[in-house]
């Protein structure tokens, strides 16, 4: 075996990576060549060396300061968590979803103040229009489709808020591996708002409704101030379509505060 | 650790466990420290990355598909975080440890202090931590990480080629190369390397 041969090898010799019989070639080198065998005093020296840098002065506090950073993330993920299901509820609470005319908004309106903002559960009357029943909150999963013109309310079924919260947060798990997502350093549920000037309100909020159904988000109406005509909708995917729809419609629409996301809140007024 | 606990460890982590999480992080913090020391040299950018891997453990353990073993996986996350860290300051000169952090060396302290070796002894031990490890931080990346994980942490070849995704055959080569290289740099005739063959143990 030749030197040059025999020191190619020695890397894998320290870690008796070769077969018997170069293992053999090696030793036999070693026995007798000089050279080779100072080399493989060096090369044992210096790995052994380097084998001790394992023994490296570990911080005390090593724990507590690669944990500090995973701590802080958790209680991101938690108020963004809550944040959201806090988002949801207050818009469950105080929206109810229309998927009819602005009639049953006023319908609405009237069987609240005949019961006295006390809700219960009841039966669908003749003309379907179903009155708004039972608790002040409501589940993310109850909001039904609407099918056609017909006018509907949706109607609540009693569910508990941590329900409702889990079933909101299960789809915002989901969202969350990504650990993705607009989340407000001050938490607070900031939404973009526009401002919507036309001449005929019913006929435009009409209109968006139908176009809410077409697209695929949702319109909430705001159940206690009807009459503000601030509408919020969410999930909407293209804003930029929505106001193109609407100022082809003849309203003029102003981006009073804006932000990323898929929600917004409308202010309808009556102008030129 | 035994493989079902840590799997379970896992899942629980999975799903915001933060106690399992700490168990698993008892497990793995010394070596993640150890190869980010080794592979960056300066205690405080070692303490960054080491950071950083804890929070990318946590972030991404849901990616984690028992494809490879965990510790595999977690090596991989660290020599990756500490080569971003190092292509990020490469513009910086390598600061000699021994040249001009001198002062450092006393802060070495070892892990298991012998009282029967002398002071001389042990200050030729810091020495020659010190030289190896200016010594490490002059070879290239590629060689710097090879070494540190199979000359400091004593990973098998086969983990090794799964930690940097190369080929067994390109270990042993690479390996080969590798230490060659750190033999040559201990070999020149200028300090502080003149001294090291010089001190034993």
């Amino acid at each position: 075996m030749k030197c040059k041969h025999c020191i190619e090898r020695l890397s894998e010799y320290y870690d008796n990576q070769l077969n018997s019989k170069e293992q053999q070639q090696i030793e036999a080198h070693l026995g007798t060549c000089t050279y080779c065998q100072e080399e493989w005093r060096k090369w044992k020296f210096i790995l052994e060396e380097v084998h001790h840098l394992e023994e490296v002065p570990v911080p005390e506090n090593l724990h507590e300061r690669m944990l500090a950073g995973v701590k802080k993330e958790q209680s991101k993920e938690l108020i963004d968590k809550n944040h959201k299901t806090f988002t949801k509820y207050w818009y469950n609470r105080s929206w109810i979803k229309v998927t009819g005319s602005v009639a049953a908004v006023f319908i609405l309106v009237i069987t609240l103040s005949q019961q006295g903002g006390f809700f219960r559960k009841e039966s669908k009357t003749e003309s379907g229009v179903e009155p708004l029943t039972v608790a002040p909150y409501e589940a993310q999963s109850m909001i039904t489709e609407s099918v056609g013109p017909q006018t509907r309310m949706a109607i609540p079924e009693e569910q508990n808020i941590p329900e409702a919260a889990s079933a909101a947060n299960h789809a915002d798990t989901q969202a969350n591996q990504k650990r993705e997502g607009t989340i407000k350093q001050d938490n607070q549920a900031v939404v973009e708002q526009w401002v919507v000037t036309n001449k005929d309100q019913k006929s435009l909020l009409e209109t968006l409704q139908t176009y809410s159904i077409e697209q695929g988000f949702t319109l909430f109406m705001e159940q206690e101030d009807v009459g503000t005509e601030g509408i919020y909708l969410t999930g909407v995917n293209d804003k930029q379509a929505l106001k193109t729809f609407l100022e082809e419609r003849g309203a003029e629409v102003q981006i009073t505060v804006q932000e990323a996301g898929k929600d917004l809140k409308l202010f309808l007024q009556t102008g030129q | 650790m035994e493989e079902a606990r840590e799997r379970m460890l896992i899942e629980k982590v999975k799903s915001g466990d933060m106690e399992a999480f700490e168990e698993l992080l008892f497990h793995y913090e010394k070596p993640i420290y150890t190869i980010c020391l080794r592979l960056l040299k300066d205690e405080e950018e070692a303490m960054d990355a080491a950071q950083e891997v804890a929070l990318k453990l946590w972030k991404q353990l849901h990616l984690f598909k028992y494809k490879s073993k965990l510790s595999t996986w977690i090596y991989r996350l660290t020599t990756n975080q500490c080569l971003d860290q190092l292509r990020k300051w490469k513009h910086k000169k390598d600061i000699s440890l021994f040249q001009q952090d001198t002062h450092k060396k006393e802060e070495w302290i070892f892990e298991k202090p012998d009282e029967e070796i002398s002071i001389e002894k042990q200050i030729e031990q810091k020495e020659l931590q010190a030289i190896l490890q200016q010594a490490l931080m002059e070879l290239k990346e590629d060689y710097r990480t090879i070494l540190v994980l199979r000359d400091i942490q004593h990973y098998a070849y086969e983990e090794i080629a799964e930690v940097l995704n190369i080929t067994l055959g390109t270990v042993k080569s690479r390996l080969s190369r590798a230490r060659g290289a750190l033999k040559k740099v201990l070999e020149q005739n200028k300090e502080p390397y003149q001294s090291f063959f010089r001190l034993k143990r």
